[in-house]
């Protein structure tokens, strides 16, 4: 897998998260649309610095679908869902790319990734100890 | 050198909440997880660097003296805050991809804990 490729890989999912977070965010009471408001506005961040990365890579950055598959459920663990697969596709881009400057992209990405996780989770069931982990992603 | 200012960083998060239980022990019970995640952290990083530079001693950096960061649960925000910070600067230009990963997953742990004690706590 080139650093394109992976990189795409991860926009892919970013573009689907995007989407997906918007539609079960506007299912939330008001508190909790707001976090994921605040994560939707971070996803969207990273998904431009992905397509510039891809570009960069030498690539060509896949566009969004039109629409996606729903998740059954439209509510707040749905979104921790969501937003754990992209904690762990950062953590596997660490892992897969080439250079310190990819590795350096991922971290940031990841970083961000992880404090709404942990965000979502506090807002799902309040404990400290749930919501965070030692090694996200892993 | 990377894992070792990271230590430093944790050493000093690590005397912060030393501190904070010590003038408020009914944090305990919210602490206590996240001491958990710290120690992990930094076995992990020692064992990172005793593997990957053998024969260097691997004794524990000092943390810096107790008055600088003050008492209070600002005082382990900011540390949180700075031990993120530290580590995501170290996974920005370390060379070895595992040294990267361990220092990205330790800074993104402790955003989670910055943000969380923002948010339980302030």
């Amino acid at each position: 897998v080139t650093d394109a490729e992976a990189l795409d890989q991860v926009l892919r999912l970013e573009h689907a998260t995007i989407w997906l977070l918007a539609v079960v965010g506007a299912r939330l009471d008001d508190a909790r649309r707001d976090l994921v408001r605040d994560a939707v506005d971070a996803h969207r961040t990273a998904r431009d610095r992905l397509v510039a990365a891809v570009a960069a890579a030498g690539g060509d950055p896949t566009s969004s679908e039109i629409a996606y598959r729903l998740p059954a459920t439209r509510n707040l663990a749905a979104a921790v869902r969501l937003q754990a697969a992209t904690v762990r596709a950062y953590d596997a881009l660490i892992a897969a790319a080439s250079t310190a400057d990819l590795r350096g992209l991922a971290a940031e990405l990841l970083v961000s990734a992880a404090e709404h996780l942990a965000l979502f989770r506090w807002a799902a069931d309040a404990h400290l100890a749930t919501a965070t982990s030692a090694y996200p992603g892993r | 050198v990377l894992v070792d200012v990271a230590l430093v960083a944790l050493g000093d998060l690590r005397a912060a909440y030393r501190r904070f239980v010590a003038t408020s022990p009914q944090s305990r019970p919210v602490v206590t997880p996240l001491l958990a995640h710290l120690q992990r952290h930094e076995t992990d990083l020692r064992q990172a660097r005793s593997r990957l530079t053998p024969g260097v001693s691997v004794e524990s950096p000092q943390p810096r003296p107790s008055g600088v960061l003050g008492r209070g649960v600002a005082s382990v925000l900011r540390a949180e805050r700075q031990a993120s910070r530290t580590c995501l600067t170290g996974a920005r230009t370390a060379a070895h991809p595992e040294v990267a990963r361990l220092l990205a997953q330790t800074a993104a742990s402790h955003a989670q804990h910055a943000a969380l004690l923002t948010r339980a706590v302030m």
